[in-house]
């Protein structure tokens, strides 16, 4: 039985790789990849819990026989994320347009698409682990949150914890999950790039280059992340604390690069917003793209190319069997924000109350090196206030972070950067106590202001 | 090989995996026999070049092979080995005189230097050093050999008319590495291990300068935060030197590793052009180039080359831009991730572990000796790409020894490439440092890095003895705890294992060679083995000091409480360590809190429940310590 939503895509496919612009090179040969089009794409809206698809999407297959929908029995499909070894496809999809996304695998060449999440709420945006697990993100009371499951979809670990919505992106070959979120971390502000292990633990700002747009960055081969910034195409390299503009032809990106053999990055790309996006491919460095799919009445967005790639290494998780989690921070001087040297006497420890308000934890000394160590409640939105002497609040963190049942972190500072490697000294609170102080908000925690 | 393709190999060899595992263990029985030779038989005898020299017209390259004991004399032109020269035992560094005629090997091994006469290619003299022998330079004149030892932290003077060393200069711990400055007036050396310090301090290391023509010591360049610190060198005019070093991050709890949290790669600079040194990152926010071991800068002063041991490739510095970035930066900036995207101009990938790097006479080749594949890349220094590779012709079949050995030399397996075994193990030895590990608790169990010779019949592991034997050590923990990231198949463990089990003991230098003791050491042997104390009391069996310290390898593999544990270790109950080679390994105690021997009795063992010793005299404690450096 074909759907009408079936057809439609049809339709769409005659368009495929004819109306590509005249200021646009012809096209370059031909890969095996795929995509998503869309009569309509909000690519951000899911910051806000909403529909990126609001007319629905499907996946096409591009290869040198021509292209055919990936699932063609279902109404909606998008989101394509490809096995490393090229043989499997996951993607967010529905059966129905009253049904929720959820998300399916289908194996290359198999028709049959398996579902291997269920629920109420959509499940979007899905990726494979390395360790034979799936990341996406699930919906849950109107805010998307990342999980992980296994194959079959079960056993799912909720990966974020906060008062916003969160996406993943890309799995960086170093084994993390590079996800999307507002900035600062719990708000549905500006999107930025973030990491997290897929445990959970060690969430952080892939960058402190705060202020910008950063929005569907992917891992190239080279090991940059290239994204969609406000200033257009944009990178971060392993080499520099700060983004990098690329110099990419004039025109509005939407991120999500897939590279080609050829070196060539295939990527959504439209003239301006009054456009729709088509898929083009641009060689870094270039003074032009080259079309490469384009439709006049949807978008081309969400290229992946299907074949094996490199694995990622496994994150092997080291937490422990504790309820909550505990914090070192080296020393909160070591910042992007400015400190006169002694002024920090303590700091305050907030989680969100049901009504999500600032609870206060409690408070605990920062020694004179500017240590301090606390137990802390985990899987819930934290936020840190460093206080002075006379009570006075020097700085309160803007967003929130969270920590994973049993994990132990240490910080270098408060907001030091990634840029910035730790002093190697004894942090002079672990030479009072190596017990941390308790803000679990279990007992009346207190030592400082 | 890399992770990857090992990982796929694992996979596709699946079901024999358990058989390889049984079969680990026989091939372990073999390495863990006693070592008389270094290549055990049935193993491959592998070349691992270290250090090179070229002659006077740049024609030869006469390269240091650590493993087979000889230099082996390569004609550039061609890329052919024309000639091999035996040396002595495990040889580390090589030097020319002036006019290339004859060339000073140090075998670390021998304790000695091979004089070797370049016409001939011929070991024609042997001159005496001190423990450990490994830099060497000559003189301007030709008339005075300089020998760091390593082990005996010192350098030796040796008169080359008389073949005579005429004095020993104290240098820091672990000398190893020396320069001379253009002029040839001051030598600089370098240390793999840092001094000796108090408990839970930082490291600091020192670049010893030396004043030829007095003969001393004039200065010691403390380097802060500096643990092991490798090949020095000197711009063509002087004006800038620049020695390769490890930050280690031994201090903080090692709860992860991302942001250089074990170790910083880094160079100190010193020199006129940058007046006090400074010390400058090697590493990016996301990749790490761990172990900086050998240096070079070009003769027109516009590069610095530096090999990185265990990432498998060599830095490219632009100076002129680094000269910028050091007066820019506000000190210090070692911790800035980002800094070196101002001055690393390329990152050149050569073969497994890169250690000595030379530049031609002209500067437009350099030379890298890639101590685990036997061979040499040739790098263009114009287009910094590797141009050529020089097979030194050593065995082309990698065993399982040597594919331990690369894995435990490379960095590949920790998060971000940050760190590999050997970057606590220098050399395969220790670091002299004590680490805070993440699953003990922040600032409990404090550990001291131990020895890894002849391991076999010394497990369990782990100061608390909490791994029954070495591939428990070597997976899953390394791989949790230390790596964080996905790390060793089980055959990668295997072989790793393979090669940790076969590390002999190094020559004990405190053993007479006719195997007798001293008189000291006979004192300290009977008071070793002593029943009684000095009042005639009867010793408890269980605190005696043979009676932990037994069997071959001077433990009985248990775990006692000696009343050495401190407040912020969970249990006093520790592993009782073996002996031999004790003399090498300070500081000591589980948490390294004993700098010296000595420390172990005099400060840590008040109520003596580490051995009866308190009863002793100064003289009859030497006596005790005397015997136990015989071990």
């Amino acid at each position: 039985m074909i759907s009408s939503r079936h057809i439609a895509a049809c339709v769409c496919l005659l368009f495929v790789a004819r109306a590509v612009k005249s200021s646009v090179e012809s096209p370059p040969s031909p890969a095996s990849f795929l995509y998503t089009v869309a009569k309509s794409y909000e690519p951000l809206a899911w910051m806000h819990g909403g529909e990126r698809f609001p007319s629905g999407a499907t996946i096409l297959v591009h290869n040198l026989r021509g292209e055919h929908a990936l699932s063609p029995e279902l109404f909606a499909t998008a989101d394509p994320g490809i096995s490393f070894d090229g043989e499997h496809v996951l993607f967010s999809g529905k059966r129905t347009p009253k049904d929720p996304w959820q998300i399916w695998e289908v194996s290359v060449g198999i028709d049959h698409a398996r579902q291997v999440t269920s629920g109420k709420e959509d499940c979007i945006r899905p990726l494979y682990l390395p360790d034979d697990r799936i990341v996406y993100a699930r919906k849950s009371d109107g805010r998307f949150r990342i999980e992980a499951a296994d194959l079959a979809g079960k056993n799912a670990l909720v990966l974020t914890y906060g008062p916003a919505n969160f996406l993943p992106s890309d799995i960086l070959r170093d084994g993390r999950i590079l996800f999307e979120a507002g900035y600062p971390l719990g708000s549905n502000a500006t999107p930025e790039i973030y990491t997290v292990y897929s445990d959970g633990s060690g969430v952080e700002s892939y960058r402190c280059d705060h202020g910008k747009t950063h929005h569907q960055g992917r891992q190239v081969s080279s090991g940059d992340i290239v994204f969609a910034s406000t200033s257009g195409l944009s990178r971060f390299t392993s080499a520099r604390a700060k983004e990098l503009a690329l110099p990419a032809p004039p025109g509005e990106y939407a991120g999500d690069v897939a590279e080609l053999a050829s070196g060539e990055w295939l990527l959504p790309w439209r003239a301006d917003s009054q456009h729709i996006f088509q898929l083009v491919t641009w060689h870094p460095g270039s003074k032009a793209v080259r079309g490469m799919v384009s439709s006049p009445d949807a978008n081309a967005t969400q290229p992946v190319v299907l074949g094996p790639r490199a694995l990622p290494n496994r994150h092997p998780s080291g937490l422990h069997e504790w309820p909550n989690a505990n914090l070192l921070c080296l020393n909160t001087y070591t910042s992007k924000h400015s400190f006169a040297a002694a002024s920090i006497d303590s700091m305050r420890l907030y989680a969100r109350d049901s009504s999500g308000n600032a609870k206060l934890l409690g408070s605990a000394p920062v020694e004179r090196d500017g240590s301090f160590f606390v137990h802390v409640p985990s899987e819930q939105a934290l936020q840190i206030e460093l206080i002075d002497a006379s009570g006075q609040t020097l700085q309160r963190e803007s967003g929130f972070f969270w920590m994973r049942r049993g994990e132990q972190r240490v910080c270098v500072g408060c907001h030091a950067g990634p840029e910035t490697a730790p002093e190697n000294a004894v942090p002079q609170v672990l030479l009072k106590s190596t017990t941390p102080a308790d803000l679990t908000g279990a007992q009346v925690a207190s030592g400082g202001n | 090989m890399r992770k990857g393709m090992a990982n796929s190999a694992a996979q596709r060899v699946g079901g024999i995996a358990v058989v390889s595992f049984f079969v680990s263990f026989f091939v372990l029985g073999i390495a863990a026999r006693p070592a008389a030779k270094r290549a055990a038989a049935g193993r491959e005898n592998y070349l691992s070049p270290i250090e090179m020299v070229l002659s006077l017209d740049g024609g030869l390259l006469y390269v240091v092979c650590e493993s087979s004991d000889e230099v082996r004399v390569v004609d550039t032109q061609s890329g052919k080995v024309v000639a091999t020269v035996p040396v002595g035992r495990v040889p580390r560094g090589i030097a020319a005189s002036s006019d290339g005629s004859v060339l000073y090997v140090t075998d670390s091994w021998s304790d000695n230097v091979s004089v070797i006469d370049a016409t001939k290619n011929k070991v024609v003299q042997t001159l005496p050093a001190g423990f450990e022998p490994t830099g060497v330079v000559v003189d301007q004149p030709g008339t005075t050999l300089y020998v760091a030892n390593r082990l005996s932290n010192d350098v030796s003077v040796i008169d080359l008319k008389t073949g005579r060393e005429i004095k020993r200069l104290l240098a820091g711990r672990g000398a190893s590495y020396l320069a001379s400055s253009p002029d040839g007036k001051w030598i600089y050396c370098t240390h793999i291990y840092p001094n000796p310090a108090a408990f839970r301090t930082p490291p600091v290391s020192e670049i010893t300068v030396i004043d030829v023509l007095r003969q001393i010591v004039v200065e010691r360049k403390l380097l802060h935060n500096v643990a092991g610190v490798f090949h020095v060198a000197v711009s063509p005019d002087g004006k800038l030197g620049a020695a390769a070093q490890l930050r280690p991050k031994n201090l903080v709890p090692l709860a992860h590793v991302e942001h250089g949290w074990v170790f910083g790669d880094s160079l100190t600079l010193f020199g006129q052009d940058v007046g006090e040194p400074v010390q400058i990152p090697i590493d990016e926010l996301d990749r790490y180039y761990a172990l900086p071991w050998g240096v070079a800068i070009t003769p027109d002063k516009s590069k610095i080359f530096l090999s990185a041991a265990g990432s498998e490739n060599v830095t490219v510095i632009d100076v002129a831009d680094l000269l910028r970035s050091v007066k820019a930066r506000p000190r210090p900036f070692v911790n800035d991730l980002s800094a070196s995207a101002d001055y690393v101009m390329a990152r050149i990938g050569v073969g497994h572990n890169p250690r000595g790097i030379l530049l031609s006479h002209d500067g437009k080749r350099l030379y890298v000796a890639n101590r685990l594949d036997d061979n040499i890349s040739v790098i263009d220094t114009a287009s910094d790409k590797v141009v050529s590779t020089i097979d030194l012709g050593g065995p082309k079949n990698i065993d399982a020894v040597r594919r331990g050995e690369r894995l435990f030399f490379t960095a590949d397996f920790a998060f971000q490439g940050q760190f590999g075994c050997s970057n606590c193990h220098i050399d395969a030895t220790i670091d002299g440092l004590q680490w805070d590990l993440e699953p003990d608790g922040f600032g409990r169990d404090i550990v001291d890095n131990r020895s890894l010779e002849n391991l076999a019949g010394t497990e369990p592991f782990k100061w608390n003895g909490g791994n029954p034997d070495m591939p428990t050590e070597c997976g899953p923990r390394t791989e949790k705890f230390f790596f964080r990231s996905q790390s060793f198949t089980q055959q990668q463990v295997t072989d790793l294992v393979t090669f940790v089990y076969s590390l002999p003991y190094r020559p004990n230098r405190y053993r007479l060679p006719n195997g007798e003791l001293t008189p000291a050491q006979e004192r300290g042997k009977s008071i070793f083995e002593r029943t009684l104390a000095k009042n005639g009391t009867p010793i408890p069996e269980t605190n005696q000091c043979a009676y932990c310290h037994s069997g071959p390898k001077f433990t009985n593999q248990r775990q006692i409480d000696v009343g050495t544990g401190k407040p912020t270790d969970r249990s006093p109950v520790i592993d009782v360590p073996q002996l031999p080679d004790v003399a090498y390994s300070a500081p000591y105690l589980h948490d390294g809190s004993a700098r010296s021997l000595e420390e172990i009795w005099t400060v840590f063992n008040p109520k003596d429940t580490h051995g009866v010793t308190n009863d002793l005299t100064k003289d009859e404690l030497n006596d005790l310590i005397e015997y136990l450096k015989t071990l």
